[in-house]
């Protein structure tokens, strides 16, 4: 399998939830476990939190999502803002979260973008 | 989020039952509903996650801020029947040693 799946959401809370439960189908296409496709569900959302920080989105800004399922699951979250929250206490709890329950966490942050990759193997 | 809240006068404690998923869309309304609670009666807070379902980083934030005003009159937070799943992002996180926690079993 070589997928490729994208999202786009508004970068407000009220879509984190279209995210995890995105996530949830693809992760069980991708032949992951219950509890791996919660952790994964869990990762990904703090990403999301991460990227929409803390505060109110102006306009028509968007969180870009892509899923590429190969050996592994590639999951890249980008938005054309700089993220806020990751020199602080709520940006480190988040990358606490992703860091322990994926196998690797790239987090690339510029004044004007700033992306997460979370990569799950598959067995 | 917030399904029933009640004060026990036996133990000096709110005992408040939550319900579905605490996350970044609807965090604020779980902080204000435990702060008045504690505003009206300063008691020490049991949460009972028997039905919680999730809770993300901004929900932990929120009941990390609710500690420190409990702390603040000497009281404590009891968080009981959490699910293992949840109570796995207690540990990864440190809390379960900020909070008093009591997990169901599998």
């Amino acid at each position: 399998m070589n997928d490729v799946i994208l999202l786009t959401i508004p970068a407000k809370p009220e879509y984190v939830l279209t995210v995890r439960l995105a996530v949830a189908g693809i992760a069980t296409r991708a032949g992951l476990d219950v509890e791996s496709i919660e952790d994964l569900k869990v990762c990904v959302a703090e990403g999301c939190i991460l990227l929409i920080g803390e505060e109110e989105s102006e306009g028509n800004e968007n969180i870009d999502i892509s899923f590429k399922i190969d050996k592994e699951l590639e999951i890249n979250l980008s938005r054309n803002k700089r993220c806020t929250l990751l020199s602080g206490e709520a940006g480190e709890l988040s990358v606490n979260i992703m860091e322990s329950m994926v196998d690797r966490v790239f987090i690339s942050c510029k004044d004007d973008a700033c992306a997460i990759s979370l990569l799950k193997e598959l067995n | 989020m917030i399904e029933t809240s009640l004060y026990d006068e036996k133990t000096n404690a709110w005992i408040v039952a939550l319900s579905g998923d605490i996350e970044i869309y609807n965090v604020q309304e779980l902080k204000k509903g435990l702060l008045q609670l504690i505003a009206q009666k300063n008691a020490d807070v049991v949460l009972d996650a028997k039905n919680l379902n999730y809770i993300d980083s901004t929900g932990l934030g929120v009941l990390v801020s609710i500690l420190k005003e409990v702390k603040s009159y000497g009281g404590k937070i009891i968080i009981k029947h959490l699910k293992p799943y949840i109570a796995k992002i207690f540990t990864i996180t440190g809390l379960d040693n900020v909070f008093s926690l009591e997990v169901d079993p599998v």
